[in-house]
């Protein structure tokens, strides 16, 4: 009887706490605004100095290592050569680009860069929003550290050790998987996993969620933790089974943040970098592991042919940014939180 | 609402914090894999600069400190020989390693301009880093500072030059009238598989098949693990001699890379020849028969040399360098039956075999040349050219008197300790100093086994006795029964070519090609090798032969042919006048 009064009434004090905050809010909010229309665009300035200040580092941050190096894109206009540099070389106008619309090898590797990015964005969505809710509803803090910490400590390690790890496990030189499929009678002669191209992408996506599981699991379980005990209170005054509550208060309390990270990873979906492609693959299956990366690495750098590598990149840019711009204006279409 | 409004703005904040993070980890970590190759550099520049000051008649030997790039991790400057070489030249190295791929560093560097003092490169790069103004011409330093370079190259130093009388990269150059007692055939098999059989001649493929595949059906495992009848590696750029050498050296001809010359002097692309498919369809039968190494097309070296050294590969092509140090851990595990003997083995037994080619001089992936950023280079140069002088070539091949070497009779001989030790230890080279950046075929600008010095003794103690005496019993006894003293004996006598194809910068205009057609080449040998039977064989290498035609075969061979005919032009020229 005592406690339950105590808890009640501490209840009460903290909601009449946040109406109080709320309220002091509103005042505060309601003296600037009426100043700032007054003084016009710089009274907001000079109102906002703070945090223009604060933010000038980030934005020079931003201009000297993401807009400063856009002048290079000269030279995917041009037949750019080392020794004579971007003013001595000659221009080409749009030959570059020509060039890579005309290469067949070209479409295979945005085929597999993209194949590759999408399989791997939806299994790492859907398998760390699933680990998430289901961490969410163990009730044993070991345990759910535990699971937690052997998830994600794949992501500290190097994609080197990683592709060593799958390939020695997929071995069929006495790999653990052919062994035990062996032992189990359920084939009869090793199956050599690595050199079937159509399989690498399955490969590459398995391997990929195993390693980065955990650590995209992190934030989904932030906001979980986050979210208001009142609702599955409420849901289980109203007899919601786990799964119910989960349907209804837990996914569409994620949404958001899920959202959020789907646009800014679809930005970097053509832009997926190279390193575990390079490292899984071999030339057997090179058709279904070639990335665009890998590509240009070829076809640019290796032979010296700079300009040929800068119009892929400006390529890559104009396809990423679009992807971004539709995933937006999809969430907005939604009525989801969005990038911008 | 605005609760939600306040939690959403909690958690774009908190999304853009973690990615602030992510991204500041990221490039913190970008700024400090740079940041060593610089400071490395600079003390050595400001030494130098203040001995430059000084005279340049007598021979500067202030210490400074120069920065040469090596793909090889155990270098060390600090052994006798090195040691001794400062003392004479004050110059001492900073090894800059490349771990990887060596093409992109070289890369790398070159668009950053930021390359070590000494840049030793391919003659793709070296051609590649002239056009972009990195290196310097060394003619003037050479005939002010380089007596003794001009004097061991001789009649040959116009073969230094470009088509501009240019020098840009040094390298070594052979003197040697006979050939190198350590030579080797590049064929390797087990010596238990040739003592089982009797110690039969092999000299074909037919042959080896017939003695490993008794071998596996008697022995299905070696100290429990499979056995691999026949080894390959497919992964990374040694791929090349696994699936193309062994056409060039089994067909008894010179290596010229991918590409074999007619006696007309017109450049075919090989994997597209017949010996090819006669060699792939070898491989193909091999593996239907369950002999060749499962895993061959994901490993690479390593792997390859890690499975030799387990004794569990029973032939294979792998020129000595390749195999690594996997014989010595078998001998120092106490497996000396496990060892390979190395001999030269055809397509049949008709071929004549030309394949002991050698250039007058060792121009290939090793040239060492000069950073435009060096401060002063006459030192790299006067310390290269004491390096060409006899005392050096003696004391780089040889060692130091009393420790490695004694003269007997007037003639230098190696020390019993150091030939045992050769033997046993894999790092007895490194640690005395007998290794070096690479100069061509050679360390420290060796003018080539069995070249002779001034004073009428050999120049490298590499004789057949000396052969010999490295070899443990089980060697001895393996030869003993075929009748010969060294592998060399197995080799065909020593033909000089002008040059190696690879040797010289290939064709501009046809690279795109070339890469399309090695892309299209690596991607369907293994479908080629893993055909089920002869039809789909058969279907696999015309596709693949289609292939490479429409990836510009024709074109890029008219160009080689074109490059080949030119230089041959130009050689004869250069020797000439």
């Amino acid at each position: 009887m005592h406690n339950k009064d105590r808890f009640t009434s501490k209840t009460v004090t903290r909601k009449v706490q946040k109406k109080m905050s709320k309220a002091t809010e509103q005042i505060k909010l309601a003296s600037y605004l009426p100043q700032a229309k007054r003084r016009g665009f710089f009274g907001k300035l000079i109102k906002q100095q703070q945090l223009l200040i604060m933010s000038v580092p980030f934005v020079l941050i931003a201009l000297v290592f993401s807009y400063g190096p856009l002048w290079g894109w000269i030279m995917a206009f041009q037949d750019y050569k080392i020794g004579k540099g971007v003013l001595g070389s000659s221009f080409v106008g749009f030959d570059n680009f020509v060039k890579i619309f005309q290469d067949e090898q070209f479409y295979f590797v945005m085929r597999n860069t993209l194949a590759m990015s999408f399989m791997g964005l939806i299994a790492s969505f859907v398998g760390s929003i699933v680990l998430a809710l289901l961490l969410n509803e163990v009730r044993k803090t070991f345990f759910k550290r535990a699971i937690q910490t052997i998830t994600y400590i794949p992501h500290f390690v190097s994609w080197v050790v990683i592709a060593n790890v799958v390939t020695f496990f997929l071995s069929p030189d006495g790999g653990l998987l052919n062994v035990i499929m062996m032992k189990l009678k359920l084939i009869n002669e090793p199956i050599y996993f690595m050199i079937k191209g159509e399989w690498f992408w399955i490969i590459h996506t398995l391997a990929s969620l195993w390693k980065e599981l955990g650590w995209s699991t992190i934030i989904y379980l932030a906001v979980l933790m986050g979210l208001n005990p009142e609702h599955y209170e409420a849901a289980e005054m109203d007899g919601a089974s786990r799964f119910r509550k989960m349907w209804h208060i837990s996914i569409p309390g994620l949404m958001p943040t899920a959202i959020l990270l789907l646009t800014m990873s679809i930005g970097w979906a053509i832009n997926s970098g190279f390193e575990s492609q390079f490292v899984l693959g071999n030339p057997a299956v090179i058709e279904y592991s070639d990335v665009i990366d890998l590509y240009a690495l070829r076809y640019s750098t290796q032979l010296s042919d700079y300009s040929y590598g800068m119009a892929i990149n400006m390529f890559k840019s104009v396809i990423s940014v679009l992807m971004v711009l539709s995933v937006t204006y999809l969430a907005k279409k939604t009525q989801q939180s969005r990038l911008f | 609402m605005t609760k939600r409004g306040t939690k959403k703005t909690l958690t774009v904040s908190m999304v853009m914090i973690l990615i602030a993070v992510i991204f500041a980890g990221c490039s913190g970590n970008n700024g400090n894999n740079n940041a060593p190759t610089n400071s490395a550099a600079s003390p050595a520049a400001t030494n130098g600069e203040a001995a430059a000051e000084e005279t340049p008649a007598a021979p500067d030997l202030t210490p400074v400190e120069f920065t040469i790039n090596t793909s090889d991790d155990q270098l060390k400057w600090d052994t006798p020989i090195n040691k001794k070489i400062t003392e004479k030249t004050g110059v001492t190295f900073k090894y800059d390693l490349t771990v990887g791929d060596q093409f992109q560093r070289w890369d790398l560097w070159l668009a950053s301009k930021d390359y070590p003092d000494i840049i030793v490169l391919d003659p793709k790069y070296t051609l590649r880093y002239k056009e972009a103004g990195a290196i310097i011409p060394l003619n003037d330093l050479i005939e002010k500072y380089g007596p003794n370079i001009k004097e061991k190259f001789g009649d040959k130093f116009n073969l230094l030059k470009d088509e501009n009388g240019d020098i840009y990269s040094l390298y070594s150059v052979l003197l040697a009238k006979e050939a190198p007692a350590d030579a080797t055939g590049n064929f390797i098999v087990q010596y238990d598989v040739l003592k089982e059989a009797g110690y039969p001649e092999i000299k074909t493929f037919d042959q080896l098949y017939e003695v490993i595949k008794a071998y596996k059906t008697k022995h299905p495992q070696v100290d429990g693990k499979d056995t691999i009848g026949f080894g390959a590696y497919m992964n990374g750029w040694v791929m090349k001699h696994a699936f193309n050498n062994p056409i060039i050296w089994g067909s008894g001809l010179a290596d010229h890379g991918n590409y074999t010359i007619s006696d007309s002097g017109e450049v075919d692309y090989n994997p597209v020849s017949e010996a090819t498919k006669t060699y792939y369809q070898f491989l193909n039968k091999l593996n239907n028969e369950g002999m060749l190494d499962k895993e061959s097309f994901s490993m690479d070296e390593k792997a390859f040399q890690a499975k030799a050294a387990q004794g569990r590969i029973l032939a294979a092509y792998s020129p000595n360098w390749l195999l690594g140090d996997a014989e010595k851990s078998l001998r120092a595990a106490g497996q000396p039956e496990r060892a390979y003997a190395h001999i030269p083995i055809y397509f049949n037994e008709n071929v004549v075999d030309h394949s002991n080619s050698s250039t007058p001089t060792s121009a290939g992936n090793y040239q060492w040349t000069i950073s435009s950023k060096t401060k002063n280079p006459e030192r790299i140069i006067q310390m290269i050219d004491y390096l060409f002088s006899d005392e050096a070539q003696v004391l780089t091949q040889w060692g130091i008197e009393g420790e490695d070497y004694s003269v007997v009779d007037g003639k230098r001989t190696v020390n019993p300790e150091l030939v045992t030790k050769r033997q046993t230890d894999a790092n007895i080279d490194y640690d005395r100093g007998f290794k070096s950046v690479g100069t061509g075929n050679t360390f420290w600008f060796g003018v080539g086994h069995g070249a002779k010095l001034a004073d009428g003794d050999y120049s490298t103690p590499l004789t057949k006795d000396v052969v010999e005496l490295g070899y443990d019993d089980m060697t001895k006894e393996v030869l003993a029964k075929y009748g010969k003293q060294v592998w060399a004996d197995f080799l065909a006598p020593v033909e000089y070519v002008p040059g190696f194809l690879w040797q010289l910068t290939p064709p501009e205009a046809t690279k795109v090609e070339e890469q399309k057609m090695d892309d299209t080449w690596r991607k369907n040998i293994p479908k080629i090798i893993l055909s089920k039977d002869a039809a789909a064989f058969e279907k696999s290498w015309s596709q693949m032969v289609t292939e490479i035609d429409k990836a510009g075969v024709k074109k890029v061979n008219e160009a080689y042919t074109k490059l080949w005919k030119e230089f041959i032009e130009k050689y004869n020229q250069n020797i000439a006048g």
